[in-house]
């Protein structure tokens, strides 16, 4: 129940600092990779395909897309933290690099698929936001324990 | 049981996602999105709107102090202008009359310079003037000095104490003073006396002279000092003595000397 309500609260909080500074966009993404890395897949997916669903509700992209390709990020970054150490912030400013790329090119294939619209690749200036990925994963892992005692890595 | 097998789950939700996909909800999820931005954006907007209203009180503040600030520069500057309109009119008049000047000193025969009056004395009003002309540039006692006032040309006085620099001039309406004049056109004689105003006495008027108000007096060519035919005054009264030869008349002066600027000397 306790988990609930701090994801409940996490994903209101992140979703209201997107919607109001629209220049941190990827904050919800970067959340999902830090679940991911320090919770593992089912986790990362799991997180990933809720704040995608509320991140595609307030974008103007297909309703659908940002679920399934933050599902997969999340996925993935569960994955691949038995193989990096996450505690490296150079990691962490690759991995989320690496899960915006992959999210663009997720979101375009599945754009021309079922919209049939011929997607853009396109990384806005904004993305330069992910230099800052490792303060913001202090800041979730603070925020993390202000809940719970310690930060299950399931390895 | 998705703990242990993430990937099931992963497949589950991908699923639901290419489900959502195919069914095409946005235009059901329109309503919900716009009823979530309400949410979310109506208090942020109204606390952007207070603090817009704060700043935009406060930016009205400062272009109060700054058009307060630009008024009193503008009254500042204006004032100066002003001045200096004021200064220009200044120099247009002066400019005039020494236009005048130059143009009547052109046109007179005799040689005469043009003296600036830097004094007249309180108590001294129609006794003595004070001119910028002295021993240095030429000037020698007893010399006549004119005015040009009005258009007309006339006798003022004679040149008597000289300094370096200064000179004094006994004006014509000085008690003291005494020269010989002329009645026209009656080609009459008498003597011209300063009255300590602008009215000077003329005596010594034979008494079967025929003179009348309005008859013009020049300087006679009895005077050593002053040329012949000089205006000095015209005829304002007569005054008969029944019991002397000689009647006398009052005289008002062609050139008011306390309103001169300038003079000319012979």
């Amino acid at each position: 129940m306790k988990k609930i309500l701090f994801y409940l609260t996490s994903i209101i909080i992140i979703i209201f600092l997107e919607i109001l500074f629209s220049r941190i966009s990827v904050l919800g993404l970067i959340f999902v990779i830090f679940i991911g890395l320090y919770r593992g897949s089912a986790s990362g997916c799991s997180i990933g395909f809720i704040i995608g669903l509320v991140d595609g509700i307030f974008s103007a992209s297909t309703f659908g897309i940002f679920s399934f390709s933050y599902a997969v990020i999340g996925y993935v970054a569960g994955r691949i933290s038995k193989r990096i150490d996450e505690e490296n912030p150079l990691a962490q400013i690759i991995i989320v690099f690496l899960g915006i790329l992959l999210n663009k090119v997720v979101s375009m294939i599945l754009e021309m698929i079922f919209t049939a619209n011929k997607g853009l690749f396109y990384i806005g200036w904004t993305t330069i936001f992910i230099v800052l990925t490792p303060l913001f994963f202090v800041i979730f892992k603070k925020w993390w324990f202000k809940w719970f005692k310690r930060l299950n890595v399931e390895r | 049981m998705y703990k242990k097998n993430p990937t099931a789950l992963l497949s589950f939700y991908l699923v639901i996602s290419i489900l959502i996909l195919s069914f095409n909800l946005n235009p059901s999820i329109k309503a919900a999105r716009d009823f979530l931005f309400y949410m979310v954006i109506s208090p942020y907007s109204k606390i952007d709107s207070a603090i817009f209203s704060v700043n935009k009180f406060g930016n009205n503040i400062k272009e109060l102090v700054d058009a307060h600030q630009e008024i009193l520069n503008l009254k500042n500057e204006n004032k100066q202008l002003l001045t200096d309109l004021l200064k220009l009119k200044m120099f247009e008049v002066e400019n005039k009359r020494l236009t005048e000047l130059l143009n009547y000193k052109r046109n007179i025969r005799r040689k005469v310079s043009i003296a600036r009056i830097i004094a007249k004395p309180s108590q001294q009003y129609y006794k003595t003037l004070v001119i910028d002309r002295g021993s240095e540039d030429g000037l020698q006692e007893n010399k006549a000095v004119y005015g040009f006032y009005k258009n007309r040309f006339g006798i003022i006085g004679q040149v008597t104490d000289i300094s370096k620099n200064t000179s004094q001039i006994l004006l014509i309406t000085n008690r003291i003073s005494k020269i010989p004049g002329r009645i026209l056109p009656a080609n009459v004689d008498g003597i011209v006396v300063g009255n300590e105003t602008n009215e000077l006495e003329m005596s010594w008027i034979p008494n079967d002279a025929e003179i009348k108000i309005g008859d013009e007096v020049v300087s006679s060519s009895a005077s050593d000092i002053f040329p012949t035919g000089i205006s000095i005054g015209m005829i304002v009264s007569i005054t008969q003595t029944g019991h002397l030869p000689f009647k006398s008349a009052k005289v008002r002066a062609t050139i008011p000397a306390f309103q001169l600027t300038d003079v000319f000397i012979e």
